[in-house]
């Protein structure tokens, strides 16, 4: 079938991007239009029929001998697919991205349209990634997506911004490269680009040193774009270069694009144990590094950052497993850790817009300042650090039973390890903030950090609560529909 | 003697990318830097541009008068691989915006320190 | 010889006040995480191998405390360390997946 709504998701956002641009310094006008595209954009995936998109309606064809492609039929045109696993990304990259839009349109005295512009094509660009069965169009898109990602960290506008993005955009030039170059090479032998129709040349047959090469550049890409060793402190660098608000979005998007990559990994080169090991080494390294890094901040945005980046390596390892249940909890503790990351980031984001600093030296004292601020943070950290009743612990729990059976037994303790240092890492920062004696900030007592939170915000933070503790509650619904598409991942390969 | 021109492009690829990652990597200039990762982005064009080529093929545009004369099998013996050119195309659109941004930060970082040398640029953030 | 917790807490000391308990439990954490993510790493090869190199590793790892100081320069935000890091594993990943274990 080919459902007309599905291009409407990477397109409409496009659009929206060129328009915003267009509206820029018209202050209502980005106003209004930006967050009526929000509603449009959270609404399309809701919407849409499952299946196939076709652009150009180019049927598959049977292969003329003289081609030399090995197949007897290949794809013609781009194709998307759009199944639940798409659904629930998409839609959860729409409702974080809609509360970054809001927050700037509420709380900023005039609204940017270059920035909601960067926003909406980061949208358009995690859509495309998340939905292409077409690996260069997934390459161009991430492309795109590293250069608005940039863009939104400088819309900060103080120098670290700028030295954050320059390291990212130089590094996501290597990374880029590589990734096109393991295409190129893919592109070689094979002659085709559709992900179905390299799955079935490939069918198993990796063992070529051409093809080899080019899964080890299409895993350095893969490294970039999720922010895994060694590129964990480029991404830890954006998350605290940039607004609290902007990098809730981002590490939503990374974790998105995480699983987007590593399925479209498994899906072509899927039993190459090599990959595995590699993958889950680098993953094993990130999450060490990430969350004990996350210790030694001074500074709670930082904090935030490493913790962020070593719950990425937390999805990675059940992800490089490749087996159902491991790739089913990953994508579970995906989107889980994306929700209760992106509470922390905004309960971080009122610290910051209050207090106008987020360094531990000069925090102190918050809990009778602002106590309902305190008790959602309370929630997040409790919800990314996995205790129950709330979300990651579904995950987490499932991670590491995934991880007993797949006879990794030792990855389990890894994940407990490091699930802990995260739990004692923000429990640090939340004392630091709110328990310990009040110092300078508190007793300025400046007037913006108290219980009168900003609607948005507070509401956004209400719900991204309720979400987390409601999951937690009935992980089922969520959970057994990822391990369907685990499963038939898993058949396929 | 094609298979010659076809190997020496890839040895040229090579030096590209190579040339470029250790400009990235080695060389303290900020615009020298981002030149490597234009290096780098060239490299992987040229792979895929020598992989379009042919030796001796004919251009790859389609026209009804091959559908009507029956010459399509032979068209497709003869025409160059052209999948390749279009990626090139776009990853050339690509990288101009990459680099578009890159300078236009690169600005920025001068007009506050004063210098494009990296290691001063990031002095302060060593632990 | 002093010991160990006086070392530990003068080098952790010399960073700044606010974070010498979170320093503490980053270095014992770290001292759990490197022999475990060695064995994770090791798989590959036969259990005698993996044991004794993941027992080599918490040995160097105990003859080089504290881990800390170290751990938290390597991972500052200078861009030459990010290329150094970056360099050698791409270097790393390409010759484990070409040349195999």
């Amino acid at each position: 079938m080919n459902s007309e709504l599905i291009p409407l998701m990477v397109v409409f956002p496009l659009i929206s991007a060129i328009l915003l641009n267009l509206m820029h310094g018209k202050d209502r006008a980005v106003r209004v239009y930006g967050t009526l595209a929000m509603v449009v954009v959270i609404a399309v995936p809701l919407l849409a029929v499952y299946g196939n998109h076709l652009f150009g309606a180019h049927p598959a064809i049977d292969t003329p001998a003289e081609t030399g492609i090995a197949l007897g039929r290949i794809n013609l045109a781009i194709e998307y697919s759009f199944g639940f696993l798409q659904r629930a990304l998409i839609f959860l990259l729409a409702a974080i991205a809609t509360f970054a839009v809001l927050s700037h349109t509420s709380n900023e005295k005039r609204a940017s349209g270059v920035y909601l512009s960067m926003v909406m094509l980061s949208i358009a660009a995690v859509s495309a990634v998340v939905m292409a069965n077409d690996i260069f169009n997934m390459f161009v898109f991430l492309e795109i997506l590293t250069i608005s990602q940039a863009a939104m960290v400088v819309a900060k506008g103080d120098i670290g911004g700028y030295k954050a993005a320059l390291k990212y955009l130089i590094f996501g030039g290597v990374a880029g490269g590589a990734i096109l170059l393991g295409i190129a090479l893919l592109l070689g032998t094979f002659g085709v680009l559709n992900i179905t129709d390299l799955g079935n040349a490939l069918s198993g047959n990796t063992k070529s040193p051409i093809v080899l090469t080019a899964v080890g550049l299409l895993v350095i890409g893969w490294l970039f774009e999720s922010g895994l060793f060694p590129f964990h402190t480029i991404k830890s660098h954006i998350y605290s270069s940039a607004k609290a608000d902007v990098a809730a979005l981002l590490q939503t998007e990374t974790k998105i694009v995480l699983v987007a990559i590593a399925i479209i990994l498994l899906r072509l080169f899927g039993g190459l144990s090599n990959m595995s090991a590699v993958m889950v080494g680098l993953s094993v390294i990130t999450l060490a590094f990430g969350s004990v890094m996350a210790l030694v901040q001074t500074d709670f945005r930082r904090l935030l950052a490493f913790a962020a980046v070593g719950q990425a390596g937390l999805v990675g390892i059940g992800l490089s497993l490749g087996t159902p249940d491991g790739i089913a909890a990953s994508i579970f503790h995906a989107v889980n850790d994306a929700l209760a990351m992106s509470l922390l980031f905004v309960t971080v984001f009122v610290i910051y817009e209050g207090a106008k600093t987020t360094e531990f030296s000069r925090l102190g004292g918050l809990l009778t300042k602002a106590p309902r601020l305190a008790f959602l943070q309370i929630i997040g950290i409790m919800a990314v650090s996995g205790v129950p009743p709330f979300n990651a612990y579904q995950s987490e729990y499932r991670l590491i039973g995934a991880a007993f059976q797949a006879g990794y037994p030792e990855l389990g303790v890894v994940i407990i390890l490091g699930t802990i240092v995260t739990f004692v890492a923000l429990m640090k920062g939340f004392f630091l903030t709110f328990l310990k004696e009040s110092t300078a900030v508190a007793a300025i007592g400046r007037p913006q950090l108290s219980n009168a939170l900003p609607l948005v915000t507070f509401a956004t933070m209400v719900i991204l609560a309720l979400v987390c503790l409601g999951i937690g509650l009935h992980p089922g619904p969520l959970y057994d529909r990822f391990a369907d598409v685990a499963i038939t991942l898993t058949m396929g390969v | 003697m094609n298979v010659d021109v076809q190997l020496w492009s890839f040895v040229v690829a090579g030096l590209l990318v190579i040339i470029g990652l250790y400009a990235i990597a080695f060389m303290d200039n900020l615009v020298k830097k981002i030149i490597g990762v234009m290096l780098v982005g060239d490299g992987v064009n040229l792979v895929l541009i020598t992989e379009g080529f042919k030796p001796g093929g004919i251009v790859p545009i389609i026209s009804e008068k091959l559908f009507s004369s029956g010459a399509v099998g032979d068209f497709a013996n003869d025409a160059a691989y052209s999948l390749p050119f279009a990626l090139v195309l776009t990853n050339i659109v690509i990288g101009a915006s990459t680099l578009a941004v890159l300078l236009g930060i690169s600005i920025k970082l001068y007009q506050h320190y004063r210098s494009l040398s990296v290691a001063h640029i990031f002095q302060e953030d060593d632990a | 010889m002093r010991s160990l917790y006086d070392t530990l807490h003068e080098t952790l000391k010399s960073r700044g006040g606010t974070h010498i308990g979170g320093g503490f439990t980053a270095e014992y954490m770290l001292l759990a995480f490197f022999p475990l993510a060695f064995v994770a790493l090791l798989r590959g090869l036969d259990s005698l191998t993996s044991a004794v190199l993941a027992i080599l590793v918490t040995a160097l790892v105990a003859f080089s405390l504290p881990l800390v100081k170290k751990v938290s320069r390597e991972n500052s935000d200078h861009f030459a360390i990010a290329a150094f890091y970056i360099a050698i594993v791409m270097g790393l990943v390409l010759f484990l997946m070409v040349g195999g274990f």
